[in-house]
């Protein structure tokens, strides 16, 4: 028999790249996690239903309001005039001409008869190039001629109309050809006829794109090629909306995120410690075969990281899935459609690495335990030894406290020990202010050490 | 002189041949505990193994050998004396230092095989190499070759828990040999075993130590140690006899040692 398992001579020994012992101490990360996942169960819970509720809580709470681009359709940019407005002409035009295409809504508010409600009569373009996401056609087709209108469910309900009735609306008689309704806004009640068939509107709503040019700046820039100064306190853009609201859910679903896997990392640094100790020694063999502390604390930190990716990924996953499920319930209550994806990622990319992080760093710490244990420390499973008593402002009280003489000054001291010699043998002494100390500082009691040296009887006096 | 040990050797002569030595402990002690629970594991122990030697260490329970072991094998820390391993110092060379040692050239085979969990019979092997940061590929030819060597090659793909004791010696010691390992040190290595099986891992650590590499055994079986080149007993963390044994007679070693 023989034993010959040299490498071959010459063989470099150096790998490139992802070295080969991270490589191999996270695979045996990753198996023991697969062996002994039921040990982290708790850890990989929390993780799990954080995760789950961030995506879900974020999905709802940006969700809830109307989106910030209602009102503005696919356009980053609104120009709200007055109807009676008599430059509003050659305004609609200076802005076709700088920006390029818009879109152009009148809007005058009617009164329900007998009722203090009110409802729209839109003008508008139905195939306009921003436009197209305001307006969803439920049943026939869009009006195209001047005595056509088509109406949302509300104002057929309100008026008891259906396609192909005919309808006295804005002082005309059209035919009712199709039911539509606003997606952003299913609330929106309003009557929809084509362009210009609004005589005197209350409101004009021009739409366009301005990419990287400031609402403020359309008006000065304006004022200096035309009449039309101050024109940026009447445009707006869906940023500007956003910030009008005090509270983003955005940034409140992450505080809350954050706090809540602090919370966890909490927890899992006792779950991952106690895990370190049931794997103290298959860490020891480890350690015994040659491992670094750095390859014995990856064991451990990447097992912490293992559980955050895994429990990031079911939990997204559960989230998604519970977003799926409730999204048409919340379509029905926030009276706007939602988009199936219309989720905040970033919030949720955020919640992922926050789970990931926190189970990484909360990991660390048993980690870093770890290594301080001699190889055959951790190969026997033998407990650490106790850290050695700290001289902290604390321990010179508790000292003190417990040792009197110490606060009586040199001549007090030898009186107090001449004393208590003669009432106490010597060798108890110690012994009663150990147990004192211990009871004090339960630390001191476990190590079964003196307090520190300077604790110790002064056999000197 | 026992008539038993016909080779006996004076203590001093065997422990301070430093020129060929490849461990070398001078003066060794290891105590464990203080004051009144301080314990004696080693009291000056000195020993030296050359390359290509084998030398089993005997002595009854709680009498250092183990403690020896780990200590020539940097598992653990001597309270005095000096480790050399190939002429270097332990007491010179910090945790990664010490944990190079162990990747490269101390090869450690336990009674209860200490095979990692989750790892297949390969991979066990192969991971010595691995975190030296040999290529996985060539890590596993390496170990692949070792498993061979030791008979095993079929069983590589199976986890320890999959593999009989026999099966879980012969990968712990080809875990322990593979790479370019210069020292074996073995604990008890046949202790969880039948004597089939025990005798089967002696003659591998034979095989090992005919291609130059020293080797340390500990045992209590007096008939595997009769196949050591040297036999050196413990008492009390003191070492009290050397012997080389006879060949031919390994019932010799069943007569408890000389207490001088």
């Amino acid at each position: 028999m023989t034993v010959s398992v040299a490498l071959p001579p010459g063989e470099a020994r150096r790998a490139r790249g992802f070295t080969p012992s991270l490589r191999a101490v996270i695979r045996w990360a990753w198996r023991l996690f697969r062996r002994e996942w039921r040990q982290q169960l708790l850890v990989l819970a929390l993780i799990t239903v954080a995760v789950t509720a961030t995506v879900v809580g974020s999905a709802v709470a940006t969700n809830t309001p109307a989106p910030a681009n209602s009102g503005f359709g696919t356009a980053q940019d609104a120009a709200t005039f007055a109807g009676n407005d008599h430059r509003l002409a050659a305004e609609i035009t200076t802005l076709h001409h700088r920006f390029g295409q818009v879109d152009i809504i009148e809007n005058k508010t009617l009164k329900l008869p007998g009722s203090v409600d009110t409802y729209e009569l839109l003008a508008q373009n139905p195939n306009g190039p921003y436009v197209q996401s305001m307006l969803s056609l439920v049943s026939g087709h869009y009006p195209s001629a001047a005595d056509q209108v088509a109406v949302t469910a509300g104002v057929a309900s309100d008026f008891n109309l259906t396609v192909g009735k005919t309808w006295n609306v804005g002082g005309e008689a059209r035919q009712v050809v199709g039911i539509v309704e606003n997606p952003q806004d299913l609330l929106d009640e309003f009557a929809l006829v084509p362009p210009g068939q609004v005589t005197s509107p209350n409101q004009v709503t021009v739409l366009f794109d301005a990419p990287g040019v400031a609402p403020s700046s359309i008006g000065e820039r304006c004022a200096t090629c035309g009449p039309y100064g101050g024109r940026g306190s009447n445009v707006s853009t869906p940023a500007t909306v956003a910030q009008s609201n005090s509270i983003n859910p955005e940034t409140l679903s992450l505080v809350v995120l954050t706090i809540g896997m602090l919370l966890i990392a909490l927890v899992a640094v006792g779950g991952f410690t106690v895990l370190a100790q049931r794997r103290q020694r298959s860490l020891g063999m480890l350690a015994s075969i040659g491992a670094t502390k750095k390859n014995l604390s990856l064991v451990v930190r990447a097992n912490g990281l293992i559980v955050g990716v895994v429990g990031a990924a079911i939990g997204t996953f559960f989230g998604l899935v519970a977003w799926f499920a409730y999204r048409p319930s919340l379509e029905q209550s926030a009276h706007h459609q939602i988009g199936v994806f219309a989720v905040p990622w970033t919030v949720i990319g955020a919640g992922i690495v926050l789970a990931i992080v926190a189970t990484y760093l909360a990991a660390s710490r048993p980690a870093r335990s770890i290594t301080k244990l001699s190889v055959m420390a951790t190969l026997t499973g033998r407990p650490a030894e106790a850290d050695p008593p700290m001289r902290t402002a604390w321990d010179r009280l508790s000292c003190h406290c417990v040792h009197p003489p110490r606060l009586l000054g040199q001549h007090g001291r030898r009186k107090w020990q001449q004393g208590h010699t003669r009432t106490r043998p010597r060798d108890r002494r110690p012994r009663s202010r150990h147990h004192l100390v211990g009871a004090v500082l339960p630390r001191r009691a476990r190590t079964g050490r003196p307090p520190y040296p300077g604790c110790r009887p002064d056999r000197s006096a | 002189m026992n008539p038993q040990f016909p080779r006996r050797v004076a203590l001093g002569t065997m422990a301070g041949d430093a020129a060929m030595s490849f461990l070398e402990l001078k003066n060794v002690s290891k105590s464990y505990g203080s004051g009144s629970t301080l314990v004696q594991a080693l009291v000056d122990a000195s020993l030296s193994v050359e390359r290509g030697n084998l030398v089993a260490v005997m002595g009854p329970s709680g009498s250092g050998k183990s403690s020896l072991l780990t200590i020539a094998g940097s598992l653990e820390e001597p309270t005095g004396g000096e480790v050399l391993i190939n002429g270097k110092s332990l007491a010179s060379m910090s945790y990664n230092d010490k944990a190079r040692l162990r990747r490269r050239t101390i090869g450690y085979v336990f009674q209860d095989f200490n095979l990692l969990a989750g790892l297949t019979a390969l991979e066990n092997v192969a991971l010595p190499l691995e975190l030296d940061d040999l290529s996985p590929k060539k890590a596993r030819i390496a170990a692949m070759n070792a498993l061979e060597n030791v008979g095993i090659a079929e069983r590589a793909e199976h986890f320890p828990d999959e593999l009989s004791g026999g099966e879980r010696q012969r990968v712990a010691i080809a875990r322990a040999v593979v790479g370019e390992r210069q020292l074996l040190l073995a604990d008890e290595p046949s202790g969880a075993l039948d004597s089939a099986n025990g005798d089967a891992v002696m003659k591998m650590i034979r095989a090992a130590c005919k291609q130059g590499i020293a080797a340390v055994m500990v045992t209590h079986d007096a008939h595997l140690a009769s196949s050591a080149d040297r036999v050196v007993f413990l008492k009390d963390g003191r070492i009290v006899d050397q012997t080389v044994p006879p060949p031919t007679t390994p019932e010799s070693l069943l007569a408890p040692p000389p207490i001088p």
